[in-house]
C-alpha cells in the first residue's frame, strides 16, 4: 500500500509541488481516447437519441448510473437526464425572477434618496442611508453590487465606491480603495479619454490617497453623485470609520458625497459605536431590505408549491431545510441549492422518477416503462397500500393490478393526476389558509409562514393542531367589518370556495346596510367581569335578547361560513402518503441532505478512530471486545487514539509509548522481559507504528505541540 | 510578569475538569494544590471550584480539549515532572471519583484496605525514584501506570465505575503528610523513549507492512464507486468537498484521472506543500487556459490577480471546463480566510469545478457564511485509512517527528521557530536583533559548558537572568532604561523566540526554547547580516 502511494518516479516528485496540471498516465490517456472517442460530440448527440445506443453521452458523462440492478435501458436512463435538466430548468428560471425581483423596491428607495440628496436638502450634514441589510452576511455583498449596478448604469446618478471591512485596515488604504473605484474607467458611463486626461493632468502629482483626486473627477462629472458605500459597517474599524466620516464632512462642499451604511444588526448598536459628534453630521433615511421570511416565502411559493413544479418536497426533509434555513443559514440561494440537490438525488437515483415526465405527456407510459420498472413500482410502499384498499371492493382489478404490466401502466396516468390535483388544493388551501392568518392577527408573531405549514399540513392532522384552532377560533370572534374584509379577501383567492365567500360578503353588506351600528354575532359579546355563573348568564341572556333580528342572521352566516372553512380545510389538509405513486411525487429521504450540507468531520473522525471495524468492516476491529481492552488487531493510530481517550489530562509521552507497545504487540509480549532487546529491528519498528500516527494525527486533529 | 501571563490560563484549563472531580468526592478532602506546592494554584482551584460542575460526558469531551493545550505544557523539561505527577493525581482522582458515586457510605475500612494496597505500590516506586534525579529510573511505574491504563478497557469512564481500582482516600491530619509525601516521579525522561532518527524512519517506512491492507482497499473501492455521482454533482453546479481520516490523495488522483478522461483540465494543488500562494493556484489556472507560455500579466494584487483570472475565464470560451483538484483544503499554506475568500470567488465561477479534501477536524471554521456560499460544497464522508504519509512527507517535517517522538521537546523549533526568527529579526531593529544576539550567545556559551549535545534544547538551566541580559544590553548600548530593554523583549516574546521563568529565587530567567544547533545557526545568521 505505502509502496505504491510513494513511488519515486514522476508521480512521487509530482506530489510535492505546489499545483500544477494534471496529464493523465499512459493507461489513463488510453482511457481518455475510449471515453472522447465515444462522447466525441456530447451536445449535439444528446439531441437526437438512438435508441439501440445504450451509452447516452449526455446522462453518462455526468455521471447518471444505469438503475434498476442494470436492467434499465438506455432511453429510460436519458429521459431521466433530460427530465431533471428540464424541471430543474424551469424552476430555476422562475426562482431567479423572484429573487431578481426581492431587492427592487429597495434599491428604487436607495436610488431616490440619492437623487435627491443634496446640499438644498441636507446643508452641512452628510446625506447618509442606512441599509438595514439583515443577518445574512453572504447576500450582502450582492446587495451592494446590485446597488452599484443600479446607480451607475441603470439610473447613472453618480459612482459608488464600495468599502469592505477588508478594507478598514488603515485611512490611507480606505481612500485609495474609495479614488481607484471612483475613478476607475467603467464602460458605458462617460467618455474615456476624457477621465484619462483628467487623472494624467492635475491629478499626476498627488498622493493616490488624496480626495482632491475626487475633486478634479467631480469638476469633469458636474452632476455626479459620489456614493460612499460601507458594506459591513459594523465590521469596519470604528476608528477608521470616524475619520473617513470627517473626512467626507469636511470635503463635502466640494464634493457632492452621500454615504450608504450597511447594518446587519440594528440601528442601536450603529449608533453606539460612533461618537455623539460623527452621529451629528450624518442626516438621512434607513431603508429595510426585505424580511428574509417575506422572501423565503416567496419562492418557496413559486418553487414549491406553484402548480408548474412537478416535483415537491417531503415533510421530513423539508423540515431539515428549514430548521437549517431558520438556524444557520437564512438564505435563499442555499435554499434554492438545497431543492435543486432534491431535484438532483430524486432523479438520480430513482429509476421511477421518469414518471414524472408522462404528466403531460401520457402516450409515452407504455413506451419507456419496461417490465422492470412495473416490477418496481410494485414494490413500492404506496402501491401496496392501493392494492389492499381495493381488494375489498373490487378483487379482480387488483389482480390485473399485480399481474398484468398493461393494467398497472393504464393506472399511472390517473394516479398522477391525483397527485397534481392533491397537491394543487393543498398549495390553495395553504395560501388561503395564509390569508386568513394575515388578516386575523394584528401583530405577526402566531403566523406560520407558508414553508413551515407545508410540512405540518403534509403529515396530516394539522386541522387538529392548536395553531388551526386559534386562527378558526379568532375568524369567529372578528368584528363584521373586519370580517368583512376577510371575506373579500378570501373571495379574491382563486379556490372553489371564491363564489361562496363573494355571496356572504355581499349578503352580510345588505344586512349591514339595514342596521345603523356594526354588526354582532353571537361570538363577540365583550367578556363578562360578573363572578358568578348565574349573574354572567343572566347577563348574557340579556345581552342576547338586546341583539336584532340582522344579528342573529349575521351569526348564522359566521356559523355557516366557519363551517364551510373548516370543511375545505379537512378535506383538503389530508396526509400526502395515502396517495398512490406519493413516493415518485414527494421526495422525500432526508439522508443525503443532512449529510452533504452539513458535514460532520468530527464524528467521522472519531468514529474511524474509536470504532475502525465500522469502516473497514473486518472481524478483528469490530466493537465486540468491550471488557478485554483495547484490541490490538486496530489500525495504529485507533490504538492510540483509543488510548489517548483512556488517559486524563496530560499525558506522559513515555508512558503512551509503553501502553501503545503492550497493546499493539498484543498479550504475549506482555511478559516479556524488558532487557530483552535482541530484535532491534523489532523494536525500531514498533517506534515507527507508534511514532507515524503520533505524527500524522498532528496535522489534522487532535494533538497539539504548542 | 510575563511568566505569570502566559502560564496561567492553561493551568486554570487544567484544574477545571480535576476540580469538578473534587467536588464529586465530597468527602474527601484532598487539595492537589497543596501538593503542588505553589500557592498560586490555590487561588486558581478555588475559581475552579467555584464553577458550575461538568456532567461526566462534558468532562469527557473536556479532557480532549484540555490535553490539545496542556500536552504542549510539557514542553520544557522540569516543568515534565509536575505535568506527570499532575496526571497520574488525577488519575487518583478520577478513582476515587468512581468510589465516590457508588459507594459513598461504603465502610471506611474498606477504604482503608484499598489504600494500603495503593500505598504499597506507591511507597515501592517512590523508593526507587525518589533520588534518582528527574533523568531516569521511571521505568519501574510507568508501566504501572500504563497496564492501569489499559486494564480499565476500551471505555475508561464506564469501566472505571464498574471496577475501581484501589483508592487513596485519607482524612484527617494523615491526609497532610500523605499528600505532602515526595511524589514518586511515575513518568520518564526522553532518554527511554526510543529514538529514531528521520533517516530510520523512512528506511524502516519502506519495509513497513500496512494493516488490514485488503479491508482499507475495499473500503477506497467503495469511495471510487461514488465518484460518478461526484462528477454529476460537479456538472451541477455543486463543489465538493471530502473529510474523514486518512489521506484522500490517492482516491483523488483517481478522481483526476476520471475528469480528465470527462475532457476537463485538471489543476492540482497540493494544498500540504508549504511554499503553496494563492498566486500559484491562478498562475496555474491561467496556464491551464492558455498554455505554459502566455505571456500573460496577471497584476501585482492578489485581487487584481484573481479578477484577471476570472476575465479570462468569462471571455475564453472553448467550452472547456477546469477542475480544481486541491488536496488539504485546510492546509497550512491555504490556512488564512484571505486565500479561502479568493479561492471560493474562483470556485463559484461556473466553468471552475472544485474538488477538495479536507483533512482537519475543525476546517469549517475556515469558513464564513459569504464564503461558504460561494463554495457550495457538498460534503462526502470520505473515510480512508490510508495514513498521511504524503501530507507531511516533506523533509523539514521529519524533524518534527523526532520532536514529538523525543517528548515534544521541541515545540517550536524546526517548523516555525527557529526558521521563523530569522525573519522576525531582520523586520526588527538593530538593537532588538543585538539584544537577541547577546541572549542566544551566553546560552550557547552555557550549553557549551554544559558539554550539551547539538540536539539538546534551550532550558532554563542555560537561561541568562533578566539583571544580567539587561546590564548586557547597558554595555553594549543596546538599550538605555528598563522600559526600552522591556519593549525590546516584548517583541521576541510575542514571536515566541523567547521563554521566561522565574527561578527559585524569584529572579527571571530567560531562554530561547531552540535546540543547540538551531541556536548555532541563528547566531550565525544575525552576526553575518
Amino acid at each position: 500500500m505505502d509502496t505504491d502511494n510513494v513511488p519515486a518516479d514522476e508521480s512521487g516528485s509530482l506530489a510535492h509541488q505546489a499545483c500544477y496540471i494534471y496529464t493523465p498516465t499512459s493507461e489513463a490517456v488510453l482511457k481518455k481516447r475510449k471515453a472522447t472517442s465515444s462522447s466525441q460530440t456530447p451536445r449535439s448527440k444528446r439531441e437526437r437519441i438512438d435508441p439501440t445506443d445504450t451509452d447516452v453521452p449526455g446522462a453518462q458523462g455526468c455521471g447518471f448510473p444505469t438503475l434498476l440492478r442494470d436492467l434499465e435501458d438506455g432511453n429510460a436512463l436519458n429521459a431521466r437526464y433530460q427530465l431533471l435538466q428540464r424541471l430543474w430548468g424551469d424552476v430555476e428560471s422562475r426562482t431567479n425572477d423572484i429573487l431578481a425581483q426581492v431587492n427592487q423596491e429597495t434599491l428604487q428607495a436607495i436610488s431616490a434618496f440619492i437623487q435627491k440628496a443634496g446640499p438644498d436638502v441636507y446643508g452641512q450634514k452628510i446625506p447618509t442611508g442606512l441599509v438595514l441589510t439583515g443577518p445574512n452576511i453572504a447576500a450582502h455583498g450582492a446587495l451592494f453590487q446590485q446597488i452599484e449596478s443600479h446607480i451607475q448604469t441603470v439610473d447613472r446618478l453618480g459612482r459608488v465606491a464600495i468599502l469592505t471591512s477588508k478594507d478598514s485596515t488603515n485611512l490611507k488604504n480606505v481612500l485609495k480603495k474609495a479614488i481607484k473605484s471612483i475613478t476607475e474607467i467603467h464602460d458605458g458611463f462617460e467618455d474615456e479619454d476624457e477621465i484619462v486626461q483628467a487623472k494624467s493632468g492635475r491629478g499626476a502629482s498627488r498622493f493616490n490617497y488624496d480626495p482632491e483626486i475626487i475633486r478634479d473627477w467631480c469638476s469633469t462629472h458636474p452632476n455626479a453623485k459620489v456614493v460612499i458605500a460601507v458594506q459591513d459597517t459594523e465590521a469596519f474599524d470604528p476608528v477608521v470609520l470616524v475619520d473617513l466620516i470627517t473626512i467626507l464632512h469636511q470635503y463635502l462642499s466640494k464634493i457632492p458625497f452621500v454615504l450608504l451604511l450597511g447594518i446587519a444588526t440594528s440601528e442601536e448598536i450603529f449608533y453606539e459605536k460612533l461618537p455623539y459628534s460623527i452621529i451629528r453630521i450624518l442626516r438621512g433615511d434607513r431603508f429595510d431590505v426585505q424580511p428574509f421570511e417575506k422572501s423565503m416565502e416567496q419562492a418557496f411559493n413559486e418553487a414549491v408549491l406553484s402548480p408548474q413544479s412537478l416535483l415537491k418536497l417531503g415533510p421530513r426533509v423539508a423540515d431539515l431545510i428549514f430548521e437549517r434555513q431558520k438556524d444557520y443559514t437564512r438564505s435563499v440561494g442555499t435554499f434554492v441549492m438545497a431543492l435543486k440537490y432534491a431535484y438532483m438525488s430524486h432523479f438520480y437515483a430513482n429509476a421511477l422518477s421518469l414518471i414524472l415526465g408522462f404528466a403531460h405527456d401520457e402516450d409515452s407510459v407504455s413506451k419507456l416503462l419496461s417490465d422492470v420498472h412495473c416490477e418496481a413500482i410494485r414494490n413500492l410502499p404506496s402501491f401496496k397500500t392501493l392494492v389492499d384498499s381495493i381488494i375489498p371492493t373490487f378483487p379482480g382489478r387488483a389482480r390485473d393490478l399485480l399481474t398484468s404490466n398493461a393494467a398497472l401502466k393504464s393506472a399511472i396516468p390517473s394516479a398522477l393526476q391525483e397527485c397534481q390535483r392533491y397537491s394543487n388544493n393543498l398549495a390553495e388551501a395553504i395560501s388561503l389558509f395564509r390569508k386568513i392568518q394575515s388578516v386575523i392577527s394584528q401583530q405577526k408573531a402566531g403566523d406560520i409562514p407558508a414553508y413551515e405549514l407545508y410540512s405540518r399540513v403534509l403529515v396530516g392532522e394539522f386541522t387538529t393542531r392548536p395553531a388551526f384552532r386559534d386562527a378558526m377560533l379568532t375568524t369567529k370572534k372578528l368584528s363584521s367589518e373586519r370580517f368583512l374584509v376577510l371575506l373579500s379577501t378570501l373571495a379574491e383567492l382563486p379556490s372553489e370556495l371564491s363564489s361562496t365567500f363573494s355571496a356572504t360578503a355581499s349578503k352580510i353588506q345588505a344586512l349591514q346596510s339595514s342596521k345603523s351600528t356594526s354588526l354582532i354575532s353571537e361570538f363577540v359579546l365583550p367578556a363578562s367581569h360578573r363572578t358568578t355563573v348565574k349573574s354572567n348568564r343572566v347577563r348574557l341572556d340579556r345581552l342576547k335578547s338586546g341583539m336584532t333580528s340582522q344579528d342573529t342572521e349575521y351569526s348564522e352566516i359566521v356559523t355557516s361560513t366557519l363551517q364551510t372553512l373548516e370543511n375545505y380545510f379537512k378535506e383538503r389538509f389530508k396526509p400526502y402518503n395515502t396517495l398512490f405513486l406519493h413516493e415518485i411525487f414527494f421526495y422525500d429521504l432526508r439522508s443525503p441532505h443532512s449529510q452533504v450540507f452539513a458535514a460532520k468531520p468530527r464524528p467521522a473522525i472519531e468514529r474511524a478512530l474509536s470504532r475502525p471495524g465500522d469502516y473497514l468492516g473486518c472481524e478483528c476491529c469490530g466493537g465486540a471486545g468491550d471488557d478485554d481492552g483495547i484490541d490490538g488487531a486496530q489500525p495504529y493510530t485507533a490504538i492510540l487514539y483509543q488510548l489517548y481517550l483512556e488517559s486524563p489530562a496530560l499525558i506522559g509521552v513515555y508512558d503512551l509509548w509503553s501502553a501503545f507497545r503492550i497493546v499493539s504487540s498484543g498479550e504475549k509480549d506482555d511478559q516479556r522481559d524488558e532487557g530483552d532487546s535482541d530484535d532491534d529491528e523489532e523494536e525500531e519498528e514498533k517506534a515507527l507504528q507508534y511514532a507515524r500516527p503520533i505524527y500524522q494525527q498532528y496535522p489534522p486533529t487532535f494533538l497539539s505541540r504548542d | 510578569m510575563k511568566r505569570k501571563r502566559e502560564d496561567a490560563p492553561p493551568t486554570t484549563a487544567s484544574d477545571t475538569p480535576r476540580h469538578s472531580r473534587v467536588k464529586d468526592v465530597g468527602d474527601a478532602p484532598i487539595t492537589p494544590s497543596k501538593a503542588n506546592g505553589t500557592p498560586r494554584k490555590v487561588a486558581f482551584a478555588k475559581q475552579a471550584i467555584g464553577k458550575s460542575p461538568r456532567t461526566p460526558r462534558a468532562k469527557h469531551i473536556d479532557t480532549n480539549d484540555d490535553t490539545e493545550d496542556d500536552i504542549s505544557r510539557a514542553l520544557p523539561i522540569r516543568n515534565v515532572r509536575n505535568l506527570i505527577q499532575r496526571s497520574i493525581r488525577e488519575d487518583l482522582l478520577d478513582d476515587e471519583d468512581a468510589e465516590g458515586f457508588e459507594q459513598e457510605d461504603d465502610n471506611l475500612a474498606r477504604r482503608i484496605f484499598a489504600e494500603g494496597d495503593d500505598d504499597d505500590d506507591d511507597a515501592g516506586s517512590s523508593e526507587g525514584e525518589s533520588d534518582g534525579g528527574m533523568g531516569k529510573g521511571s521505568q519501574a511505574t510507568t508501566p504501572s501506570k500504563a497496564r492501569r491504563g489499559r486494564k480499565p478497557g476500551p471505555k475508561p469512564k464506564q469501566k472505571k465505575e464498574q471496577s475501581p481500582p484501589p483508592v487513596v482516600t485519607i482524612e484527617g491530619p494523615t491526609a497532610y503528610f500523605e499528600q505532602n509525601r515526595g511524589r514518586p516521579k511515575p513518568s520518564s525522561s526522553n532518554a527511554t523513549v526510543p529514538p529514531l532518527s528521520p533517516k530510520s524512519y523512512f528506511r524502516l517506512l519502506e519495509s513497513h507492512e500496512e494493516k488490514h491492507v485488503p479491508d482499507i482497499e475495499h473500503l477506497s473501492s467503495l469511495h471510487s464507486a461514488n465518484m460518478n455521482q461526484w462528477a454529476f454533482e460537479l456538472s451541477e453546479g455543486f463543489n465538493v468537498l471530502l473529510y474523514g481520516y486518512g489521506s484522500k490523495r490517492k482516491l483523488l488522483m483517481e478522481f483526476a484521472e476520471l475528469e480528465a478522461a470527462l475532457g476537463h483540465t485538471v489543476v492540482v494543488v497540493n494544498g500540504y506543500v508549504g511554499g503553496l500562494t494563492i498566486r500559484d493556484i491562478f498562475n496555474m489556472v491561467v496556464n491551464a487556459v492558455l498554455g505554459a507560455n502566455h505571456g500573460m500579466r496577471l497584476g501585482a494584487n492578489v485581487n487584481d490577480m484573481l479578477e484577471s483570472v476570472l476575465q479570462l475565464l468569462d471571455e475564453h470560451d472553448d467550452g472547456g471546463l477546469i477542475t480544481l483538484l486541491v488536496h488539504s483544503i485546510d492546509g497550512a499554506a491555504l490556512r488564512t480566510a484571505q486565500v479561502q475568500a479568493l479561492l471560493s470567488q474562483l470556485a463559484a465561477h461556473k466553468k471552475v469545478r472544485l474538488v477538495a479534501s479536507s483533512d482537519n477536524i475543525l476546517a469549517a471554521l475556515l469558513w464564513d457564511s459569504s464564503t461558504l456560499t460561494l463554495f457550495n460544497f457538498v460534503s462526502h464522508d470520505a473515510t480512508t485509512f490510508v495514513p498521511y504519509d504524503m501530507e507531511i512527507s516533506a523533509a523539514d517535517e521529519a524533524e518534527g517527528i523526532v520532536d514529538v517522538i523525543s517528548g515534544g521537546t521541541g515545540g517550536r523549533s524546526g517548523r516555525s521557530g527557529a526558521k521563523g526568527v530569522k525573519y522576525v529579526l531582520a523586520s526588527l531593529t538593530g538593537n532588538a536583533k543585538n539584544l537577541y544576539r547577546i541572549l542566544v550567545a551566553t546560552q550557547l556559551l552555557a550549553m557549551e559548558e554544559d558539554g550539551a549535545s547539538k540536539d539538546r534544547m534551550g532550558v532554563e538551566a542555560y537561561g541568562v537572568g533578566y539583571r544580567a541580559l539587561y546590564q548586557k544590553g547597558l554595555e553594549e548600548f543596546v538599550c538605555s532604561s528598563d522600559l526600552v530593554f522591556k519593549t525590546l523583549l516584548k517583541e521576541f516574546y510575542d514571536h515566541q523566540m523567547i521563554t521566561s521563568r522565574r527561578d527559585l529565587q524569584g529572579s527571571e530567567v530567560m531562554w530561547a526554547p531552540f535546540r543547540k544547533e538551531e541556536l548555532e545557526n541563528i547566531l550565525e545568521d544575525i552576526l553575518l547580516n
